[in-house]
């Protein structure tokens, strides 16, 4: 596997995908880089049992989350004395690919679906933003399509609850 | 809530820095600098343990057969250390 090529045609892919996981460049640039620096060293044990797309897609959502949780922990420990409601309201949203118009609307989407559970995040953002399809999403998760669209048909109405109270406490 | 959906799919794709490709590029020379042979290591390591093993083997096994029978421990042909016996 040339490295050089694998960074070439996948590197939009993995950035894209940090970003709708994280809304901020700099955030986003460092998952790239850990998830190519994961390629390098994995390459080996790359078997080859599924589509290297799906791999990458794999490697960079986890190493997203990851990303999120790491951010998450150190977060907590910088405002150790500030209570969790007002630290959920500290939002990174700067995401490049959002239209100007739609920044607003879509900094509250985004911060309800970063509420979401890990799984449910990841078939929304696969779903809707990157618009894969549900097999392709059920592929790269490693569910049956009848789980992913069940897991997006949840993610849906918790969405939808998140969204409410939010409204309902703007009220 | 469809419309809200709808609206993520107004999210374009966006291209990387390309100054992102030498930053790898350098996190992966300073890997390959801090390289450590675990493979190498990892085998000294086995032939280590296995030649104490057979160290511990032969030491009880000649520490047992002072005092008895030797003849059901040493193959009748061998001219191993044990011949001495």
């Amino acid at each position: 596997m040339d490295f050089d090529a694998v960074y070439l045609k996948y590197v939009s892919l993995v950035y894209n995908v940090a970003l709708q996981y994280v809304q901020n460049v700099p955030d986003a640039e460092e998952i790239t880089q850990d998830v190519f620096i994961k390629v390098y060293e994995k390459h080996d044990s790359f078997k080859g049992e599924s589509a290297l797309k799906t791999w990458i897609y794999r490697i960079a959502i986890n190493t997203s989350l990851d990303a999120i949780k790491a951010k998450s922990r150190k977060k907590r420990a910088a405002f150790a004395n500030r209570d969790d409601a007002a630290l959920e309201k500290i939002s990174d949203f700067n995401h490049p690919g959002a239209a100007l118009e739609n920044k607003e609307a879509l900094a509250l989407l985004f911060e309800a679906i970063n509420q979401l559970p890990e799984v449910q995040r990841s078939v929304l953002i696969l779903l809707k933003v990157e618009e894969l399809s549900q097999k392709e999403v059920a592929e790269i998760l490693d569910k049956s399509q009848k789980a992913v669209e069940s897991t997006f048909q949840r993610a849906k109405q918790n969405l939808k609850k998140i969204l409410d109270k939010t409204e309902g406490k703007q009220n | 809530m469809e419309s809200q959906l709808k609206l993520l799919s107004t999210i374009h794709k966006v291209q990387p820095d390309p100054k992102l490709y030498a930053a790898i590029k350098q996190r992966i020379k300073q890997k390959q600098e801090q390289f450590v042979p675990w493979s190498f290591i990892r085998a000294v390591a086995a032939i280590f343990v296995v030649m104490l093993a057979a160290q511990i083997y032969i030491t009880t096994a000649t520490s047992l057969t002072d005092s008895d029978d030797l003849s059901a421990l040493v193959p009748v042909n061998s001219n191993t250390l044990y011949n001495e016996y």
